[in-house]
């Protein structure tokens, strides 16, 4: 789980997908849809920090 | 007062994770993306809604950039297993045996002219890799055409932020070429002479002060001829190309100080001839020109185009971004493309001519991989910051904050702060043409409040916008990647940050100068 966490190829998707999804989701007007998702991506900015 | 040192302090801390801590820009970027997150929310009013679109549109830029890296790797590495680099570094040191003005000729001279047909990143992506393999340390190789190509940025890659300037500010490009083109004709002096000095200080720019005058000049000349002409979509392309022609004379008649003589390496190696060795660049230079010049093949490789389309948004304090579209990917005509086409027909060329082993393909994909992977990483939390900063009036109230510093009394003064709120905003955003997007007006006002000339203004943002290319986070992680220095940026910050500094304040002071001579002349 934290190889997978911490894996180049998921934090470089995961950044480029989930700000767009949660744009997606403020044009939707899915207002907690896209707090989730920015808070996901919040999420892999520290992970992002934390590797080494 | 608190406003500007809030909006400094997510600089503050990327430059300081980075120089000092030593991390990499990918984590200091990433740290330095919360802070400007928070001080976005809780101090400027930025609500949810703002920090997801600025976001989005950062992952958009990303896509722009990553397009040209990723394919920029795969052409190095299909051109280095092939033997091809090695080539190209072996013919320029036999142009000449001074290693310094070999420095200057790739770090200077072809970084300006790869700006001039492609800009966003090639300049760097291409010449690191070469001067690395031509025995540079990492950090000048990544540092040189860094500084080189910046003065080239404004006129280069078809004049696109020059164009922005003239869309944002309604001035006419024709009131603006003169003094731009001067500005940046002598900040490109100054460049070359920066590329020189970090090889040896200034003995090094002093004994080749004659070949340093002779490429700068002509190429400032024909950059300022080309852009009061009218055609300044051409003017960094022109330069680029007279640049090399005079490089090539004046190796003819250079001979290099004994103390700069590059040690020749025995090399019993069989190299290929050099005109083989330059296929993948001359294939490239012939495509871009193609796709740019001929408006049928631009048609039909921009036909499809990717892009997202953003709605208006604003603070609770009432600063309004307007709706905008996210800059266009063509997926068949954008230059990650033609590097693409390029680096397929190099492959081909290369195996048919049996310079490559036995897994050949995964071994470039392997080298990829390893060299683009952490630049990837780094870029999206670089470039949501710095837009995140535009959105939210943070880089706005930076630039405020500079200008009051310049009221009054002082107002004559306010050119040599001028190309640094160009810099700052080409720094922030990455691009030339974002800082003329977000900066021109507010440049044009304060010319205008100031009673100074608003065309030397406007050239002074300008020039320094093009210079701060140089500082752009994202251009230091594609340089990095390519010469194995990727999570070790710090140091190339470090290099091209005081330079940098160093040439936007010349900048500020020509600039001055200028606005000096107009007033005695009587021409305000």
């Amino acid at each position: 789980m934290k190889n997978m966490l911490f894996n180049p190829v998921f934090l470089f998707l995961a950044s480029l997908i989930l700000p767009v999804a949660a744009f997606e989701a403020v044009i939707a007007q899915s207002t907690t849809a896209a707090d989730i998702l920015l808070g996901l991506f919040a999420v892999i900015m520290a992970l992002i920090i934390l590797r080494k | 007062m608190t406003e500007f040192l809030l909006a400094a302090t997510p600089i503050a801390t990327i430059l300081f994770l980075m120089i000092k801590a030593n991390w990499g820009a990918a984590r200091a970027g990433a740290a330095a993306w919360f802070v400007t997150a928070l001080i976005a929310v809780f101090y400027f009013g930025a609500p949810t809604d703002m920090l997801i679109i600025a976001q989005a549109k950062g992952v958009m830029l990303a896509l722009y950039i990553l397009y040209i890296v990723w394919a920029a790797l795969i052409l190095y590495f299909a051109a280095d297993e092939a033997g091809a680099i090695k080539t190209i570094g072996r013919a320029i040191r036999s142009l000449t045996d001074d290693r310094p003005l070999q420095l200057l000729i790739l770090g200077y001279v072809f970084a300006s002219f790869l700006q001039g047909v492609a800009g966003f990143g090639v300049p760097i992506a291409v010449v690191a890799p070469l001067l690395l393999g031509m025995g540079f340390s990492p950090v000048l190789a990544v540092a040189a055409p860094m500084i080189g190509h910046s003065w080239s940025v404004l006129f280069g890659n078809m004049a696109t932020s020059f164009e922005a300037l003239i869309g944002v500010t309604g001035i006419p490009g024709t009131e603006l070429t003169h003094d731009a083109a001067i500005l940046l004709g002598l900040s490109g002096m100054m460049c070359g002479a920066a590329v020189l000095w970090l090889d040896g200080g200034f003995r090094t720019i002093r004994r080749r002060i004659v070949p340093l005058v002779l490429i700068s000049g002509v190429m400032g000349v024909a950059q300022y001829v080309m852009a009061n002409y009218g055609v300044w979509t051409l003017g960094g392309l022109t330069a680029g190309i007279a640049g090399l022609a005079m490089s090539i004379l004046v190796t003819r008649f250079w001979k290099p100080h004994p103390d700069d003589i590059v040690e020749q390496v025995e090399d019993d190696h069989q190299h290929m001839p050099l005109l083989e060795a330059l296929t993948p660049y001359l294939v490239f230079i012939v495509l871009v020109g193609c796709a740019t010049f001929i408006p049928a093949v631009e048609a039909f490789l921009g036909h499809i185009r990717f892009t997202l389309d953003f709605p208006a948004t604003s603070t609770s304090l009432g600063w309004l971004i307007n709706p905008e579209s996210a800059k266009a990917i063509a997926i068949f005509g954008h230059p990650g493309a033609l590097l693409l086409y390029t680096s397929a027909i190099s492959f081909a060329f290369f195996k048919m001519r049996g310079h490559y082993d036995d897994g050949i393909g995964k071994r470039i994909w392997q080298r990829t991989l390893k060299s683009g992977l952490p630049t990837s990483i780094g870029m999206v939390p670089v470039i949501g910051l710095a837009i995140i900063m535009d959105h939210a009036g943070m880089t706005y109230a930076l630039a405020e904050g500079g200008a009051a510093l310049f009221s009054g009394a002082f107002s004559v003064a306010y050119p040599v702060i001028s190309p640094a709120i160009g810099a700052l905003g080409a720094f922030m955003t990455g691009s030339t043409n974002n800082s003329n997007v977000v900066f021109g007006m507010f440049q044009r006002h304060t010319a205008e409040l100031a009673g100074i000339s608003t065309s030397l203004v406007l050239a002074a943002q300008a020039a320094g916008a093009s210079l701060g290319s140089m500082l752009a986070p994202s251009k230091i992680l594609v340089g990095c990647s390519t010469v194995g220095l990727s999570g070790k940026e710090g140091p190339v910050l470090s290099v091209v940050l005081k330079t940098g500094i160093i040439l936007t304040l010349l900048c500020g002071v020509m600039a001055l100068g200028m606005l000096l001579i107009s007033m005695h002349a009587g021409g305000i």
